[in-house]
């Protein structure tokens, strides 16, 4: 009932704002830094992303993909993200997440629909700005054997250089994310440290 | 069936056919006095008209029926040298039909002199127009259709409802037949508003224009505009642009925000993943981020214009006035497709001089 009521009031947030925009176009490319912990251990790996997002108004969908090599194992994650800007320094954002950890014994799948608030504020005017934001995982689903007592949460911290004038733009990130299942006691703890460099169109 | 509902039942059984019957009994009142005009039994005649004329029965009459009763009874006066009644006959035959003419070939020379004698005298229009029509905003036009029982000068207008006139349509002399155009639009060109409105004609007393008003004849309208125009972007609100100049505040608000999030990024894992041995890669974001907001703070003199941000700000205006032009332009296009709807509201109503008090 509660994702429902969630999903309708992003449906009619969205209808409600997408009459007579104008659609701002961005693209960009990352270097990834990954380090996961998990009950077996702990394993790094640099990885490389890319992500394109289309703004109309207050709006803006983005979607993301990463892939590469975690030491034992390969790590793929396709995400796809809606945000709504309430005020000029809030937003909400909602995204669903799939993450395949690949390794000889078999892949393991875990999909995510979080929730998350988002704050942002001007650093050096309006050049450098920077941006802290918390989400909560609202469905999470993984194939570890069991999905009783799951539970996700995450979170980001970064700063973006967009010169005036320049399509082009910075951003330099931190985010971190714990997904669990408590039946199985399974929990998987994912950090980025991220640099990209994007293009963007108005 | 109780006594009350038993009542009931017969009153509107026996009501019902009255209206049908009083309809007949007017019809052949007047066949009656027809014959009887014809058999040059006059007084007798007189009588069924004026029978078949007074109510209730003469409420049932239709147009015609009306007409022929009130021609014969003029008719009837005259050859019984009731003068004044027969003119009283003619002339309000005249306010019921405009048009009418008195046929030469069923009355004598007398009576068709008499009437019309009356009919200059009684000077009226009687207007046609569609009962519902639909006219486009772009070219269109209500086509309105007078007729005068004689020739005179008319002023044919738009009012409100109240009495207010809106546009005057047509002033000048009216000989046979007069054609007007209501383009839907008041007098400044302005879309006439919806509800209730008034298309009058007066009939002057003069004939060279200018003349006082002696009659007026009138039809109820209702108007309505289909239009479906967008609402304009909302109007951007002060607090939601940057600041275009550095005060004190701004300058604070950038330390501010680079020392909070900066340690928000440092405690992130504590607050996400507590228990969790972090990498140092968090330092670097959060080192970085609290480093840009001393830079915000100590680059910027107080006062000093922000280039960047006014830049932005400029943006956020260009893209609210682009919307804000394609709203309009959208708006004009859907304008052009706009229609007017006006309905007769009910049948003309002749007011003589003096009773004008709507």
């Amino acid at each position: 009932m509660t994702r429902a009521l969630y999903a309708a009031t992003l449906t009619a947030l969205c209808a409600g704002s997408l009459t007579a925009q104008s659609v701002a176009w961005s693209a960009g490319a990352s270097v990834v830094g990954v380090r996961a912990q998990s009950e077996g251990g702990r394993s790094t790996g640099t990885m490389l992303a890319g992500l394109a997002s289309a703004r109309f108004g207050r709006f803006e969908v983005e979607g993301r993909y990463l892939q590469g090599s975690l030491q034992a194992r390969d790590l793929v994650q396709g995400q796809l993200a809606v945000r709504y800007d309430a005020t000029s320094w809030l937003a909400a954002r909602t995204e669903a997440r799939a993450r395949a950890y690949v390794a000889l014994a078999g892949t393991e799948r875990w999909v995510t629909w979080l929730v998350g608030l988002r704050a942002e504020a001007p650093l050096v005017s309006s050049t450098v700005r920077g941006d802290v934001g918390l989400w909560r995982a609202l469905v999470l689903s993984a194939n570890v054997g069991s999905s009783d007592g799951p539970s996700g949460r995450g979170g980001e911290a970064g700063l973006t250089v967009q010169l005036t004038n320049r399509p082009m733009w910075l951003r330099l990130a931190y985010a971190i994310d714990r997904s669990a299942f408590a039946g199985v006691a399974r929990r998987e703890t994912l950090e980025e440290f991220t640099l990209t460099v994007g293009v963007q169109r108005r | 069936m109780s006594i009350r509902r038993l009542t009931w039942a017969l009153i509107v059984a026996g009501l019902l056919p009255l209206s049908g019957a009083a309809a007949q009994d007017a019809s052949a009142l007047i066949a009656r006095a027809v014959s009887a005009y014809e058999g040059l039994e006059l007084d007798a005649a007189a009588g069924l008209l004026r029978r078949a004329l007074a109510r209730p029965l003469g409420d049932s009459l239709s147009g015609p029926e009306r007409t022929r009763a009130l021609a014969y009874l003029g008719a009837i006066e005259v050859l019984r040298e009731h003068r004044d009644s027969a003119a009283a006959a003619f002339r309000q035959l005249v306010l019921v039909d405009p048009r009418y003419r008195a046929d030469t070939y069923v009355f004598p020379p007398e009576v068709t002199r008499l009437f019309d004698e009356v009919r200059l005298r009684t000077r009226v229009v009687t207007i046609r127009m569609p009962d519902d029509t639909t006219v486009p905003a772009q070219q269109g036009w209500l086509t309105v259709w007078l007729f005068p029982s004689a020739p005179h000068d008319v002023t044919v207008a738009i009012a409100r409802d109240d009495g207010r006139p809106l546009r005057t349509l047509y002033a000048g002399p009216l000989g046979d037949i007069l054609i007007v155009g209501w383009d839907c639009r008041d007098s400044t060109g302005g879309c006439a508003p919806r509800g209730r409105l008034w298309l009058p004609a007066a009939s002057g007393a003069g004939s060279g224009g200018g003349g006082a008003t002696e009659r007026l004849a009138q039809v109820p309208l209702d108007f309505d505009v289909a239009v479906d125009t967008l609402a304009h972007p909302a109007a951007l609100k002060l607090e939601q642009s940057l600041p275009e100049r550095a005060t004190r505040r701004t300058k604070v608000r950038s330390l501010a925000s680079g020392l909070l999030i900066g340690a928000a990024a440092v405690t992130l894992p504590q607050i996400v993943a507590p228990g969790e041995h972090p990498s140092g890669t968090r330092l670097v974001v959060g080192s970085t981020l609290a480093v840009s907001g001393v830079i915000g703070f100590l680059m910027k003199p107080a006062s000093r214009p922000l280039p960047d941000t006014a830049a932005a700000n400029r943006e956020r205006r260009d893209d609210w006035q682009r919307r804000t032009n394609a709203v309009i332009a959208e708006n004009a296009k859907r304008l052009q497709r706009t229609s007017f709807r006006v309905r007769t509201a009910g049948r003309t109503v002749v007011i003589e001089q003096g009773e004008r008090g709507r």
